[in-house]
């Protein structure tokens, strides 16, 4: 057991861990900043954002983006460590996109040619990355990893945990229970049943949004979901039909429908018969609503793939990969998120969250050429978004996350990379300080102090920090994060004056 | 002749022992006379038959054959439809070509619906543009043998799990093979499965393990460990370990549950699964790669870019096969050698990768774990949600330390528990549409029954071979909210059952029943569409729409049989002769809908019955 901690020691360490940490504050380095935007407030105990309109949205790129290929070092050495370490699977300098910034330790920094939008938006301020983030119980470094004496994640490196840490925020269990459907639990405490839930996703049902009370309401692209036998047949939906023909479809339309509702209104004692007649029961109500409140709402379409079939890899000009349905559908759900943000007010939701979960990141093989079409639509739908949030006047309480499983080994296994741990997330937002990377960038250097081994490396920021920070910004009070992010004061002081990170 | 309480009986058996099940077919499950007699004298029956004919599989039984079928035939018309002189340089026509997906589901589909069906479907033999005669349907898809094994190879799909949504998408063939290998060790020993399972080119893509080197730290090259750990946590013996006698997880003194295996243990398996090749290069139009030759042997080591050395390149047939560059590790590797552990597994230095694989996959089915890991997941596929600690332990002693399967699943559908009031589950969506479908005996005139399934999938989000990842579309705990949670049960199809699919279920059971043209609304392609060859003509071959057959239900549609007619459709698709809301159809048809179309009043009792969870939770009513 050389990597393992069993749980009894962990309980044991974990004690004497929040110990040493209490007070350390957040992440290292000195990107970390004080909590200007609201200086004044966060000493009292009330935090003023619990009642402002406020939208989080997050985006799983699920699978585990090798993200040490989304943000590149570009100073001479670090960018000839980077071409070292990464072999086969290094991008040419010259292809990055430039980004205006340098960190404490002098590095500068290039974004993969896919993302061109993204480069501008942190250009302009409107966008940052966070480095080396990922799970972590407490503060980890290689000596305590190797000496087995720190409370690491479970299931370090495995997809289906990792993803789950990411949406729970409390890496030493498996649960089920979401930190935004802890938010929800919060904010839609005493909801009414025919309330639609305030945590909306564009990917069914997942762990994020699901609550100890509430949970997630499914949307598509194209808005709620609604039942055919209801919808009022006319000459335009029915154009072959005669007009008899019509009239006798709604007439047996309506009994359908009227026999349906009867059997929704049945009472039912079996809990799966019940269980099942209530999901469905809702789903309709809630569709009227929400069909209703979004329906006169249309930003442009910002980014259209319709057309597209094809994506050629920056690098390589013979190599092109195929759009898959995913991918073209990725920049309308952010487009139907706007809509539904747009609409908050007569939703009756002062708070959102929206979730989308991008499958396909998993590239143990085929990296360069996959990830360089998944990052260009990832670039699409984030400058697409947020045009779309300028057009409606909404940018302002709204804050993209987009964040992964793990990092990627930094070595190559011939063709792609395997699952890694820490790695570079994206926020995006006017309340975000954009142009900036905070924590700590990694030296990409095999064997260094935080590479564990094949250039898996240790997270300097846990994403406790980071979604504590996000926390703290949708309106949650700071002395009760640890309510919603259970190991946060492993990392951070809840008494202090500053936010985990500072980049917001 | 059956009596009420035993045709009853048969039905809710189908439901966990077919695709679904017609009135003739739970009848005659009901009536059967051989062995025992009826359930289990049938059940028997099923169990042995076999997929081989002289001891090779019947090539007539095979996924692989009928989708290679319909695949030929498509590729045929595209070349044709093209004019291509068949080298395929003409720009579209080699991706048009390839055998993609839907080809897949096409084949898995016709089979599904075919099975079981002599008394309604017949062959049509067609020929296609360029002269080659097929048969529609051969006699091994239609008879009355392996309907049970069809079942069983769709449930084992969901713990063994590749997925189309993933590059396998543009390898049906591979897809369909890795199915027969499901299907013909359905009822065999679960270590030989798990093993043909593991040298599947289609695994070695998903899990990607395919082309995977031994460790060579002078380039940072280190083996891939993606399937060492997913055939532990999800193949076998899962992540907790569970008590020898009882199969109940076990707790440490602090209430936490231990670990089977930690990252050191995937480090030495991943060793096993090291200098994997495909066996040759294989591609249907050999011109477009640059330098190979077809059918010509792969090393890991000969200059050819990896890309070429996997989908669409090779051949995703025959199992993959060491590589001869020693690139496979074969220094010795342990595994579970730490303290607390009773169960090691070691596999001796010097072996080759077959032996390696065999040591391993022998090793990891007959860690104590593995039979109870293995028996509730199938017993949550067929029967329940929540068995209980003896139905496990019934199953998991039959299933035993080298996976008998075939012993395995008859406990399974055998035991008191199988039938009982307190077993059930909510029927995953696939089901509840194939079961629909099969009831009331769907057919056309092509005889081609290639539905291509992306509405079930899209709408539903449930498909074969399609889940959004290797850990299947459900996670194993999964409870909703509210009573079920509050029960401490799990019920994890429920987990396919949001505000999206809830509404998305009604309204394709409407779409299905209720098409302007009386004809079923699923896509069935046939043809290419010169010239977007991927378009296949869908909507004017009025010759392959599907369509109900309700001959025998709309004898019952007037209003002195309509208690007879309700009867018998809530017998067939809920296994009760008698439906909760009988007074509620009756009233709705005699006050507001008549008896003058006949059709509308068939499609109006099963409608109404689908919505109820009387249809959709199986279970003993």
């Amino acid at each position: 057991m050389k990597n393992l901690l069993s749980r009894r020691s962990f309980i044991k360490l974990s004690f004497f861990a929040t110990l040493a940490l209490a007070g350390c504050g957040g992440s290292t380095g000195s990107s970390k900043k004080k909590d200007t935007s609201s200086d004044d407030t966060t000493k009292s105990t009330t935090n003023p954002n619990i009642n402002k309109d406020k939208a989080l949205v997050y985006l799983i790129l699920n699978g585990g983006n090798d993200s040490f290929n989304m943000l590149v070092p570009t100073n001479t050495s670090s960018f000839s460590q980077y071409e070292t370490t990464r072999s086969n699977l290094k991008l040419n300098k010259a292809d990055l996109k430039p980004l205006n910034f340098t960190d404490k330790n002098s590095k500068t920094f290039g974004l993969h040619p896919s993302m061109p939008k993204t480069a501008t938006l942190f250009n302009n301020k409107k966008l940052a990355f966070i480095a080396n983030t990922g799970p972590l119980i407490e503060k980890t470094t290689k000596a305590k990893y190797l000496a087995n004496n720190v409370a690491i994640p479970l299931g370090l490196m495995s997809h289906a945990d990792q993803v789950k840490h990411w949406q729970t925020l409390d890496a030493s269990k498996r649960t089920n229970i979401g930190l935004f459907g802890r938010f929800a639990d919060t904010f839609q405490k005493d909801k009414d049943d025919s309330q639609i839930s305030m945590n909306l996703s564009l990917s069914g049902t997942n762990i994020l949004q699901n609550g100890e009370k509430s949970t997630e309401y499914s949307i598509t692209k194209d808005g709620s979901i609604g039942l055919k036998v209801k919808e009022t047949i006319t000459a335009s939906s029915h154009p072959t039909y005669t007009p008899a023909q019509r009239t006798g479809l709604q007439n047996l339309n309506n009994a359908l429908l009227g026999a349906f509702n009867n059997i929704l209104d049945k009472s039912y004692s079996d809990s799966f018969e019940k269980t099942f007649i209530d999901i469905e029961k809702n789903a309709q109500s809630h569709h009227e609503i929400f069909k209703a409140k979004t329906a006169s709402i249309n930003p442009n379409t910002f980014v259209d793939y319709s057309a597209k079939t094809t994506h050629t890899n920056a690098q390589n000009s013979n190599a092109t990969t195929k759009y898959s349905s995913t991918d073209k559908n990725i920049s309308e759900q952010f487009k139907m998120i706007a809509k539904a943000i747009k609409a908050s007010d007569s939703l009756n939701m002062k708070k959102q969250t929206f979730f989308i979960n991008y499958f396909g990141w998993d590239h143990h093989d085929e990296l360069t050429n996959n990830q360089s079409r998944m990052l260009s639509v990832v670039d699409d739908a984030l400058d697409g978004f947020q045009k779309a949030l300028n057009q409606l006047g909404i940018a302002d309480k709204v804050i993209t996350v987009v964040g992964s499983d793990f990092g990627r080994t930094l070595t190559s296994n011939g063709n792609g990379t395997d699952h890694g741990w820490g790695g570079n997330m994206i926020v995006m937002g006017n309340d975000v300080k954009g142009g900036k990377i905070y924590g700590e960038y990694p030296s990409l250097a095999l064997n260094s102090d935080l590479d564990i081994g094949g250039g898996v490396l240790i997270p300097t920021t846990s994403n406790d920090e980071v979604f504590a920070e996000l926390a703290y910004w949708f309106g949650i009070e700071k002395n009760k994060l640890n309510e919603y992010i259970p190991n946060i004061k492993n990392f951070y002081d809840l008494n202090s004056q500053d936010l985990p990170i500072g980049f917001i | 002749m059956a009596t009420t309480a035993q045709l009853e009986e048969a039905s809710l058996f189908l439901m966990q022992a077919s695709m679904g099940a017609n009135y003739a077919l739970i009848e005659a499950v009901a009536d059967y006379t051989g062995g025992a007699g009826g359930i289990e004298g049938w059940l028997d029956d099923q169990l042995s038959h076999s997929v081989a004919n002289t001891g090779t599989i019947n090539t007539d039984d095979t996924f692989y054959n009928r989708v290679n079928e319909i695949w030929k035939d498509f590729k045929t018309q595209a070349i044709n439809a093209s004019n291509d002189d068949g080298t395929g340089n003409k720009i579209g026509i080699g991706n048009a070509t390839l055998p993609y997906n839907f080809y897949w589901r096409m084949g898995w589909w016709h089979r599904t619906l075919a099975k079981a069906r002599n008394a309604t479907l017949t062959n049509k033999n067609y020929t296609n543009a360029n002269g080659d005669s097929f048969d529609t349907v051969n006699p091994k898809e239609l008879d009355n043998e392996n309907i049970l094994r069809h079942r069983i190879a769709q449930a084992l799909s969901e713990i063994l799990v590749i997925s189309d949504k993933s590059i396998l998408e543009l390898d049906a063939l591979g897809m369909a093979d890795f199915y027969d290998i499901l299907y013909e060790g359905a009822f065999g020993n679960y270590t030989d499965l798990l093993k043909k399972v593991s040298l599947h080119p289609t695994m070695g893509v998903f899990l990607t393990h395919l082309n995977n080197k031994k460790e060579d730290s002078a380039n940072n090259i280190h083996p891939d460990e993606n399937y060492a750990r997913e055939i532990m946590q999800l193949f076998t013996i899962g992540l907790n370990e569970l008590n020898p006698t009882t199969g109940v997880e076990i707790q440490d003194a602090s209430g936490n549950y231990i670990p089977t295996y930690n990252n050191d243990d995937i480090k030495e398996l991943a060793k096993v699964f090291t200098g994997i090749r495909a066996d040759s290069y294989n591609y249907v139009w050999p011109t477009r790669v640059p330098g190979f030759t077809q059918d010509s042997q792969i090393l890991l080591n000969d200059g050819v870019p990896k890309n070429y050395k996997t989908i669409p390149f090779i051949n995703m047939i025959k199992p993959m096969k060491e590589d001869s560059q020693s690139q496979h590790d074969t220094t010795r590797k342990e595994l579970f050698n730490h303290s607390g552990k009773t169960y090691t597994l070691t596999i001796n230095a010097g072996g080759n990768l077959d032996a390696d694989i065999t040591a391993a996959v022998n090793g990891l089915v007959a860690h104590p774990n593995t039979k109870y890991f293995i028996a509730k997941k199938l017993i949550q596929q067929l029967v329940t949600s929540n068995p209980s600690q003896a139905y496990v332990k019934a199953v998991a002693d039959e299933f035993g330390s080298t996976g008998d399967l075939k012993k395995a699943i008859r406990k399974i559908l055998t035991h008191n528990d199988a039938r009982n009031t307190t077993s059930k589950k909510l029927k995953a969506p696939l089901f509840r549409i194939t079961q629909l479908l099969r009831a009331f005996n769907v057919n056309n005139t092509s005889k081609k029954l290639w539905v291509r399934g992306d509405m079930v999938d899209s709408k539903l989000q449930h498909h074969v071979l399609s889940s959004p990842t290797v850990f299947n579309f459900y996670l194993p705990n999964f409870a909703p909210h509210g009573q079920i949670e509050n029960e401490n049960q799990v019920a994890q199809e429920f987990q396919l059952h949001n505000s999206a699919t809830s509404i998305g279920y009604t309204n394709m059971m409407y779409d299905l029943l209720f098409t302007p043209d009386e004809k079923i609304s699923l896509i069935v392609s046939t043809l290419i569409d010169n010239p977007n060859f991927f378009k296949t003509k869908d909507s004017t071959e009025a010759d392959d729409k599907l369509a109900f057959d309700f001959t025998a239900e709309e004898a019952l549609a007037n209003s002195t049989d309509i208690d007879t007619l309700i009867n018998r459709i809530s017998l067939i698709l809920t296994g009760k002769n008698s439906s909760d809301i009988a007074g509620e159809i009756k009233n709705t048809i005699n006050t507001k809908i008549g008896y003058a179309n006949k059709k509308w009043v068939v499609q109006t009792v099963i409608f109404l019955i689908v919505c109820t969870p009387q249809f959709t939770i199986q279970r003993k009513r």
